[in-house]
């Protein structure tokens, strides 16, 4: 009961971080109207992105798992903080989780849809393995106390080189394991599972509350249907297919927030394509998504490069042009980096 | 697995790539269809969204002859080739066009009807994945970690003399689950690593094994070699160097 509990807990409180750290790079501006759904999809890209950030420092300083955690605990707080102060009435008075009237009852809805796919996550689907030690790795992180040091299920110390360093390293997941307790199995396998599931219905219902007009049972409908063609079509090519089947792992988080995140970016540059906290959030998902498979480096400038283009070149505002090359250098530097084409000193 | 790619098998790589994991190929003009009604009913904004950026990709990402000059000859990332498909947002296509049609329909039955009708061809059409978990035992923890090697390393912790004992599993999944379970465990490839491996003898240096109970030749040559079975559960035995 107890690990029920604290398990119910770290999801909360991950939702709760991602909400304020959402708020340093809120989708709305001036007098928009502001959406805690939004702020917590881009909570969760700030989120990883620092994690990323503090992950890199942490590897070539050679910091202890318990120091690691320290700083990013520190610097995810200072994020919060700064959110807080900077959108402080609009965080706590401005934002709108409910449509109210008739919207309200479908956004309900919706929340029980989601609600019943978090059940299924926790209770009746068995989980995917580990093919990727992924859980392992956090798993003798958290035994050895140290970052990204040790091979899982060998003694050995991992041969690192800076090629290698970003990939996989679940900081977020190694910090909440510390804190809470949680064996890292539990952590990955449901509170990431259901983290990453409440985002991404998060980010899909917003994409068309956006493109139907902010007509909520218009984007409530398209919502629940995306929903259902996930359930009813059951291949890894689906991102929904990698949601149930392994939600914990970085694949999950790239096809089933990051890509549909492009896509709600697009959206709101669509509205309003100079917001330079639309851009800031653009290349804050290049360093986040660096972090989660070595898939990404290939898949999100391409996605980026899809999404973008089109949009400015529909709206006429070239200057979203530049949004690609922006967006993508974090994941194109790396991916020149794997592919030996660019030099970087050694740890 | 096999990778395909279109390089190598044309348009046809899309129909391979589907049908290894039981995805029939007319998902693609189910997608297809889907995407006609979204585009044509559903305006600019939802061509920027869904269609534009999928010819896009036709030209560039998905085209047999440009994307090997993306991806040059680094085998790490043609082996992941397929994870491109991922950027289509397949399952949002067709709710675009479901609603952007019902949207231009004038009165509320025919926008029920055409709901229905489309929520009923993805239920004929697609391969449900509910179905797919029927039969599939409930997880026995909140870890979701296989019961029997929750108990199989419980009992080596137990038995252990150091604190990073060497295990040798006869499955690989247990090995690759151990070792998020109980991270102190080192894992030794012995009884899988390659075809016809040797088996246990007094040389062997492993501090425990754990094999099949129907692996009867195993069983003799770890009883031969000094290892002692000091637990077992329903399908597994445990076998400690003594």
């Amino acid at each position: 009961m107890t690990q029920m509990v604290v398990t119910a807990a770290a999801v909360m409180a991950e939702l709760l971080v991602l909400f304020l750290t959402g708020g340093v790079m809120p989708f709305a501006a001036g007098d928009e109207k502001k959406s805690a759904a939004e702020t917590i999809c881009a909570g969760f890209v700030v989120t990883h992105a620092i994690t990323e950030i503090v992950s890199l420092v942490a590897l070539y300083m050679h910091f202890t798992l318990t120091k690691y955690v320290y700083v990013l605990a520190g610097a995810l707080c200072f994020a919060a903080a700064l959110s807080v102060v900077v959108n402080f009435s609009s965080v706590f008075r401005g934002t709108s989780v409910f449509s109210g009237g008739i919207g309200f009852r479908f956004s309900a809805f919706i929340a029980l849809l989601v609600a019943a796919g978090c059940a299924a996550l926790v209770i009746i689907l068995p989980g995917a393995g580990d093919p990727g030690h992924v859980i392992a790795r956090v798993a003798k992180d958290v035994y050895t106390d140290t970052f990204g040091v040790y091979v899982p299920g060998t003694g050995e110390k991992a041969a690192f080189t800076i090629a290698n360093m970003h990939v996989r390293y679940y900081g977020l997941d190694e910090l909440i394991v510390r804190l809470t307790g949680l064996h890292p199995m539990t952590e990955m396998k449901i509170v990431r599972s259901v983290v990453t599931h409440i985002v991404s219905s998060l980010i899909i219902y917003r994409v068309f509350y956006r493109l139907f007009d902010s007509n909520t049972i218009r984007a409530s409908f398209a919502a629940i249907l995306t929903y259902a063609a996930g359930l009813l079509f059951r291949t890894p090519y689906t991102p929904q297919g990698l949601l149930y089947g392994a939600g914990w792992t970085g694949e999950a988080a790239i096809a089933c927030v990051m890509i549909p995140f492009i896509l709600l970016l697009a959206q709101a540059l669509y509205d309003r394509p100079g917001n330079i906290r639309l851009w800031l959030l653009a290349v804050l998902a290049g360093i986040a998504s660096v972090s989660f498979t070595e898939s990404a480096l290939l898949i999100i400038p391409c996605a980026m490069a899809a999404v973008f283009i089109p949009t400015a070149v529909i709206r006429k505002k070239w200057m979203l042009l530049l949004l690609v090359p922006a967006g993508a250098a974090v994941p194109l530097i790396v991916l020149l980096i794997h592919m030996n084409a660019l030099a970087v000193p050694a740890l | 697995m096999t990778n395909y790619l279109p390089t190598e098998s044309g348009l046809s790589f899309l129909l391979k790539t589907l049908s290894q994991y039981q995805a029939p190929g007319y998902y693609i003009i189910v997608a297809a269809v889907f995407l006609v009604v979204a585009a044509v009913s559903g305006g600019r904004r939802v061509r920027t969204a869904f269609l534009y950026p999928l010819i896009l990709l036709i030209l560039t990402v998905f085209n047999p002859y440009v994307f090997p000059l993306l991806l040059g000859n680094n085998s790490r990332f043609i082996e992941n080739y397929y994870s491109v498909l991922w950027i289509v947002p397949i399952t949002m296509i067709p709710a675009a066009g479901v609603v952007s049609a019902a949207s231009r329909l004038p009165h509320i039955v025919p926008k029920i009807l055409l709901t229905v009708f489309a929520l009923a061809v993805l239920a004929l059409l697609g391969t449900p994945r509910l179905r797919s978990y029927a039969g599939t035992e409930m997880p026995a923890n909140m870890m979701k970690a296989d019961a029997e090697l929750v108990t199989i390393c419980d009992y080596i912790a137990a038995d252990a003399e150091t604190d990073a004992p060497v295990v040798a599993f006869e499955r690989a999944d247990f090995a690759e689950e151990a070792m998020a379970y109980n991270p102190a465990i080192l894992i030794s490839t012995a009884l899988y690593a390659d075809e016809g491996a040797p088996s246990p003898d007094t040389e062997s240096t492993e501090d425990f094994f754990v094999i099949r109970k129907e692996s009867s030749e195993l069983e003799k040559a770890l009883r031969s070699s000094g290892y002692k079975a000091i637990a077992h559960t329903p399908d597994s035995y445990v076998f400690a160097r003594r």
